[in-house]
């Protein structure tokens, strides 16, 4: 094979020159299966996992390093292997399966490309996906961090300009008392309420708001609002009307939780969702409710808007349930604009599962 | 790269012109596998970048004896370059100190945009990829996915490559949603 090789190199020059060699030549090239001159080399040495490891790492010297490259680049087939490879350090990194000399490599010397640090967020991300959800973090009691944020005398080493010393603990109480008078409000002002709802009794209705967490309209008037007081995924499946308050897919829910869920029954007729927009742009909305998979299943336009209690205001949209399966489904929303009102600007998506019981 | 500067580069890889259009797209893909390996953020453009030189060399009359050979000289000279200019990018940028703020502190989004990714993915697969990523250390983790590869009646290998296949689409996904959301 190396003669043959030092052959067709010594006859390249008269090869490209002339017709009747090149015909010649591709005569044997394509009925002899030798391999073309160009992508001809020696390197046929399998290479080693742990060689290119340390060839990410700089661990490799110079000249090993450039032959590595060249066999990358000359040796196709090399492609997947070494891809392969430079995956799994990567999950050995956010895996913490490095030894701390290499993790040190790994972050001096492989991660020197943005490219590169989104491989390391992609993994980071597929390793969240794949351990088995994490309970959320205990809260301090907030006794504890007002202790901790700074009374005088549990940190005297640090103090030293003693106008401040005072400063935090005093906006933390003060905080506090505010947040004790709104509650002592709420309080009140449910007490009247509830008085003057049984004040109404003498004319009941069909079905009854059953909890905080589920906002449910009866039957019969399908297009009441919902209370802005709900919950944010509360639904009761066992009534006609049910409620569901969504986020959009980039604001993080609490708690490290996936997308909300929705339990409907046989019973329920009419699925009410109030989609949460951070600011109000438009005077109409659209709302195009589709599979996670990208199956179309209906679409609607609402003009109904609750302004929240904070900057936040809520879309309202009917969907009659039984449009729904027990999928994970996507509300595509967008505001309608233009002076026809015809063009349509996307806002937000909220992803959402729904279950039927 | 004009047109005449292309034709010379093509009659550089071979006279015949379909010839010369196969080992174009062949050279166009070692490049491509190249600068993806040395973590370039657009390969495509970086082996389109690579033909221009070249071209352009071709088309001052530059001798070139070996097409391939001058087009790597050319493409680490690229990767050079465009490592000093992400140096420069990066230096303002603490990287470790990021990368534990994603890795320590996972964003909310990140999860819901994987998850979606990974959602679109068959029902084998994602209980493949389940399967294939658990938390174990060192050789219990070889152990795991050698099993997993006699439960699949594959070599290990082929198994490994066809994680590298999911993960290339779910990433592509991810990163994707990722800059749109950016």
């Amino acid at each position: 094979m190396n003669h043959t090789k030092s052959f067709f190199r010594a006859f390249r020059p008269i090869y490209r020159k002339n017709e009747t060699c090149q015909k010649f030549l591709k005569f044997l090239t394509s009925n002899c299966h030798f391999k073309r001159m160009d992508n001809d080399r020696d390197q046929t040495q399998p290479l080693a996992d742990e060689t290119i490891v340390a060839y990410l790492l700089g661990e490799l010297p110079a000249d090993e390093s450039d032959r590595l490259e060249e066999a990358v680049f000359h040796r196709n087939e090399l492609a997947e292997q070494v891809f392969v490879v430079e995956e799994e350090l990567v999950d050995d990194y956010v895996w913490d399966r490095l030894t701390a000399d290499r993790r040190a490599r790994f972050e001096r010397h492989y991660l020197i490309t943005e490219r590169r640090i989104e491989r390391v967020r992609f993994a980071a991300g597929l390793r969240r996906q794949m351990l088995p959800p994490q309970p959320a973090p205990h809260p301090m009691a907030w006794w504890r961090r007002l202790l901790k944020s700074g009374l005088p005398f549990t940190e005297p080493a640090t103090r030293t300009r003693p106008i401040f010393q005072f400063a935090r603990p005093a906006l933390a109480l003060l905080l506090l008392a505010a947040l004790t008078a709104g509650l002592w409000r709420i309080v009140v002002s449910r007490r009247t309420s509830s008085s003057d709802d049984m004040a109404r009794t003498a004319s009941p209705t069909p079905a009854a708001r059953s909890s905080p967490a589920s906002s449910v309209t009866p039957a019969s008037s399908p297009t009441a609002t919902p209370s802005p007081t709900a919950g944010g995924a509360g639904t009761d499946s066992k009534l006609a009307t049910a409620f569901i308050r969504l986020l959009p897919d980039v604001i993080p829910r609490a708690g490290g939780q996936g997308p909300q869920t929705l339990t409907l029954s046989a019973e329920t007729h009419t699925v009410e969702l109030a989609l949460v927009v951070v600011s109000r742009d438009y005077q109409r909305y659209r709302g195009v409710l589709e599979t996670i998979k990208g199956r179309r299943d209906w679409s609607g336009v609402s003009n109904q808007v609750k302004r929240g209690s904070s900057s936040s205001s809520e879309i309202i949209f009917r969907v009659p349930a039984g449009r729904f399966q027990s999928d994970d489904y996507l509300l595509r929303l967008s505001g309608v604009t233009g002076q026809d009102q015809q063009r349509e600007e996307p806002v937000d998506d909220y992803p959402f599962t729904v279950v039927i019981k | 790269m004009t047109p005449e500067e292309f034709d010379k580069l093509l009659t550089h890889l071979d006279a015949d012109r379909e010839q010369a259009g196969v080992l174009y797209n062949h050279l166009h893909e070692r490049l491509v596998n190249y600068f993806r390996f040395k973590g370039l953020t657009s390969p495509e453009d970086a082996a389109d970048e690579t033909f221009d030189r070249v071209g352009v060399k071709l088309g001052h009359g530059e001798e070139v004896r070996e097409i391939e050979g001058y087009s790597f000289g050319v493409a680490r000279i690229i990767v050079l370059e465009q490592q000093r200019k992400q140096a420069r990018k990066l230096a303002a940028l603490n990287v470790v100190k990021y990368i534990h703020s994603f890795t320590h502190h996972p964003d909310e989004r990140v999860f819901i945009l994987m998850r979606r990714c990974l959602s679109q993915l068959p029902t084998k697969d994602r209980d493949l990829i389940a399967e294939y990523f658990v938390e174990a250390s060192g050789d219990d983790l070889t152990r795991l996915r050698l099993e997993l590869a006699e439960k699949m009646e594959v070599t290990l290998n082929t198994l490994r490559l066809r994680i590298h296949r999911l993960r290339l689409k779910l990433e592509s996904c991810f990163l994707a949603a990722m800059r749109l959301l950016e």
